[in-house]
């Protein structure tokens, strides 16, 4: 398999740091932007932080996104998964499931604590 | 009748008039959860189990006990949902719901109307969409 240059990954994972402006709490895995900001999104945190690339564990390169505490509820009803994108552009450019289920009810705050993003080095 | 205006958002996402939308995008599959198509079995990885079972790959995207694409928790014998981020992705048609939808309870917003192989497939249900509205 071929060596790819740290910088390599980097590139791909700085559009997470520099793109990201929105993060949205879901109650399915979004396939598109569409569906992240609007069909299944329960709740959403615009300007969330995205760190620069770093090395991550046990190989490859991360970035983490930031603890939030302020997220707003826009309905009730149980989220499973989020989504980050990029609004000017309209781009979903992440999405995964949430380490455990929670119900949400609208009106409310959501929080999430900080994690990471990682792209493993080549195999 | 005439054509409602298209409208580029994104090189994946177009509005087609002010109540419908096409969008490139994974498309949704569903198959039997098993600890071989997780785990790999004695003479196959994972990987190579999905790739034979799915004809594709889930690279550690869907975990068994974890959520597949609805939500649901992933076990075995039970099927389950995932978008093939890695197969061949469709244009999905969403049409703007203005009014609050049950079941449950939300917000005006776009729903999903189905999915086409192309661009032109897409848009031209969208128009249809857009033109019954």
């Amino acid at each position: 398999m071929v060596f790819l240059n740290d910088r390599v990954l980097d590139n791909g994972l700085t559009v997470l740091d520099t793109e990201v402006n929105r993060m949205d709490i879901c109650s399915a895995e979004p396939a598109t932007y569409t569906e992240a900001t609007s069909t299944y999104t329960k709740g959403n945190k615009t300007s969330p932080s995205v760190g620069a690339p770093a090395d991550a564990s046990p190989n490859g390169r991360k970035v983490t996104v930031a603890a939030i505490t302020d997220g707003s509820v826009t309905a009730t009803d149980t989220v499973t998964h989020y989504g980050l994108s990029d609004t000017g552009n309209s781009r979903l450019l992440a999405a995964n499931s949430l380490a455990s289920s929670q119900g949400v009810t609208n009106g409310n705050t959501w929080a999430s604590a900080a994690f990471d993003i990682r792209i493993p080095d080549a195999a | 009748m005439s054509q409602p205006t298209v409208v580029k958002l994104s090189d994946d996402l177009y509005e087609i008039g002010a109540r419908v939308r096409v969008e490139r995008g994974p498309l949704m599959k569903t198959a039997m959860a098993s600890e071989a198509l997780f785990n790999g079995d004695a003479n196959r990885s994972a990987a190579e189990v999905q790739r034979a079972e799915l004809n594709t790959t889930l690279r550690g995207h869907y975990q068994l006990n974890a959520f597949d694409k609805l939500g649901k928790p992933i076990v075995p014998g039970r099927e389950f949902a995932f978008l093939d981020w890695n197969g061949e992705w469709v244009w999905h048609v969403y049409e703007f719901i203005g009014e609050p939808w049950t079941d449950p309870p939300n917000a005006p917003a776009w729903r999903r109307r189905g999915h086409y192989s192309s661009k032109d497939e897409a848009t031209v249900a969208a128009a249809l969409i857009a033109g019954a509205a």
